[in-house]
């Protein structure tokens, strides 16, 4: 069966209000309702036939969420290294809570450590059910014969030349595309990404500040076997891999909302486990589904982007959750803390990664970068459009940057709140040698044009 | 037509700006080309080409040819179109319109065409450039 309907206007409003509900999800930093979301997660397991999760462990990042997931599918062998111990001691005080009144010594040493029992309710407790969970719909949405793959391909592109023309501008214009790509883009394309490398690149610190320098090497090699292989299969620590561990409104929001429109305006009943799934995404976190047990994350209680929906923030972390766990962000590119901080030209200089020294000079700011690092000045001359001031070219080095550029520095013609008048960089094409025609260039225009300039505020 | 200070202009159309800035400023009307934060205002005889007819009016609310932190608002009696890429908008201006900004102010726009571009860096393009190639 494939689907030829026309997609009408009013499904846009269905489409919209979709992206809205999974928009609010994926970028609130409201606490979790916890019961809520507890409800909504065994709602999706019976929707999907399974038994409720007998252990709920709820972590505050989803750093502390992969340690919860690794540490769970250790239990009933002997963890030989404890990480992170503060965020150990809050998921050990939780599952404690959860099993029956035993001492965790007396749980270990008379029920994991029985082998077969063990192995089996390890395995009966931690196999992974997002595939279970997520490939049954598949299974019931391929009854419509691919129409997830087909609608998928078709909604983008009628949405896009239908509605193009229809919809027109607006005051407050969603144009069609936008609101497809901003629900991928937004959630699933940079936060997701950002959020995984992060995850990653503390694991890689956390694990190898456990060990002396000396067995360093040796222990990264090994580390498969004692963390029983469950923090590096976690997609989180590569977004690549989708080995389909953890489900969240950042990942999952654009499938599950294809889903959910396509069956309503192919006019098919929905279908109750992918509310049920949809259900418990947007009322937690990052969530990891498993056999026995459920990890839950909280929300962040901080997420800054900036106007282009990249994860930044010059004020502290772009990304915080209530654990302290913390991602700096430039412009969407993840840095260490101190390019938001406190940048200065000595760290810029001794800063290998060149995306990361960009984003610091960006952040310390190109007028007392110029300063600062003494660049070289090519040229200087009156400023066209503001009686007064001047404008000035400086080399930067390509060791620098990356490659070659100029900066072409201008005093603000309107006054800060301390009557100061700030002066900001703008980097134009090395080959430009007049600073009046470098700010012509930065608007398209020749340098004649651009000195014609009447008024700047 | 009377020049309007910042002061009576903010009151008029409802944009208010930050307060280190002199309200008791004429603000004056042009035909020439203008600059505010990293907009510019370009007169079509400066752009040059074929421009489309500016179709949609500007509400008396206004609206903001770039999405910010702190928007410029575009207002008055005109009509704009929306562009793609650097330029941001088509704007036919009948009486008279105004840029509006918390931090930068208001400029006054005369009767005439423009465009309003946005102000590009070598570094973005760079930046961009690259991550094309690496992509």
């Amino acid at each position: 069966m494939t689907y030829r309907g026309r997609l009408r206007k009013e499904h846009l409003a269905l489409i919209e209000a979709e992206r809205e509900r999974w928009l609010a999800a994926g970028l609130s930093t409201e606490p979790c309702d916890r019961p809520a979301a507890e409800r909504a997660v065994a709602a999706a397991y019976r929707a999907a036939g399974f038994d409720p999760p007998r252990i709920v462990v709820w972590m505050d990042s989803p750093l502390g969420g992969s340690y919860a997931c690794a540490a769970l599918e250790q239990l009933g062998s002997r963890l030989r290294y404890r990480f992170g111990s503060r965020l150990w001691r809050e998921f050990r005080a939780q599952v404690r809570a959860q099993l029956p009144d035993q001492s965790p010594d007396h749980i270990r040493d008379t029920l994991w450590d029985d082998r077969p029992t063990c192995s089996s309710l390890r395995l009966g407790l931690t196999s992974p059910l997002h595939f279970r969970l997520l490939g049954q719909l598949r299974v019931e949405l391929e009854a419509v014969d691919q129409l997830h793959v087909q609608l998928g391909e078709w909604l983008e592109w009628r949405l896009e030349h239908d509605l193009g023309h229809q919809s027109g501008w607006t005051a407050e214009p969603p144009v069609p595309h936008q609101v497809w790509s901003q629900v991928r883009d937004e959630l699933w394309g940079r936060l997701s990404e950002q959020l995984g490398a992060h995850v990653g690149a503390q694991l890689w610190d956390d694990i190898w500040g456990l060990y002396p320098r000396s067995e360093g090497a040796r222990a990264w090699a090994m580390r498969p076997r004692w963390l029983g292989g469950g923090l590096w299969s976690l997609p989180l620590a590569d977004p690549n891999l989708r080995t389909g561990h953890a489900l969240s409104a950042w990942s999952d929001a654009f499938d599950q909302a294809l889903c959910r429109c396509g069956l309503a305006i192919a006019g098919l009943p929905p279908s109750p486990r992918l509310d049920a799934l949809a259900g418990a995404c947007m009322e937690s976190g990052w969530w990891w589904p498993m056999r026995g047990a459920v990890v839950l994350t909280d929300r962040p209680d901080r997420l800054r982007l900036d106007p282009d929906g990249r994860l930044h923030a010059d004020d502290g972390p772009a990304l915080r959750f209530r654990d302290g766990d913390s991602v700096y962000a430039w412009h969407g590119t993840r840095v260490p803390a101190w390019v938001v901080e406190e940048p200065t030209p000595g760290e810029i200089a001794a800063e290998l990664n060149v995306e990361v020294r960009r984003c610091a000079i960006e952040s310390l700011g190109w007028d007392r970068f110029a300063a600062d690092a003494q660049l070289e000045r090519v040229a200087v001359s009156p400023d066209p459009a503001n009686p007064g001031q001047h404008i000035e070219l400086f080399d930067v080095p390509e060791r620098l940057w990356g490659s070659r550029m100029r900066l072409a520095l201008v005093t603000n013609a309107s006054p800060e709140r301390d009557g100061t008048r700030r002066r900001y960089g703008i980097t134009v094409p090395a080959d430009i040698d007049d600073p009046v025609a470098a700010i012509a260039w930065t608007y398209g225009l020749d340098r004649d044009s651009y000195a014609g300039i009447a008024r700047r505020t | 037509m009377t020049t309007a200070t910042l002061g009576e202009l903010v009151d008029r159309h409802g944009v208010d700006v930050f307060a280190q800035l002199d309200r008791t400023v004429d603000i004056p009307v042009l035909d020439g080309m203008q600059a505010q934060g990293d907009l510019l205002v370009i007169p079509a005889a400066v752009v040059g080409g074929d421009l489309p007819a500016a179709t949609q009016p500007v509400p008396t609310g206004g609206v903001e040819p770039l999405r910010g932190q702190h928007p410029h608002t575009l207002l008055g009696d005109c009509r704009y179109r929306r562009r793609t890429g650097q330029d941001l908008a088509v704007v036919d201006v009948g009486s008279e319109a105004f840029l509006a900004h918390p931090e930068h102010g208001y400029l006054g726009i005369a009767s005439g065409r423009y465009v309003i571009r946005r102000q590009r860096e070598q570094a973005a393009e760079r930046a961009a450039e690259e991550r094309l190639v690496i992509d």
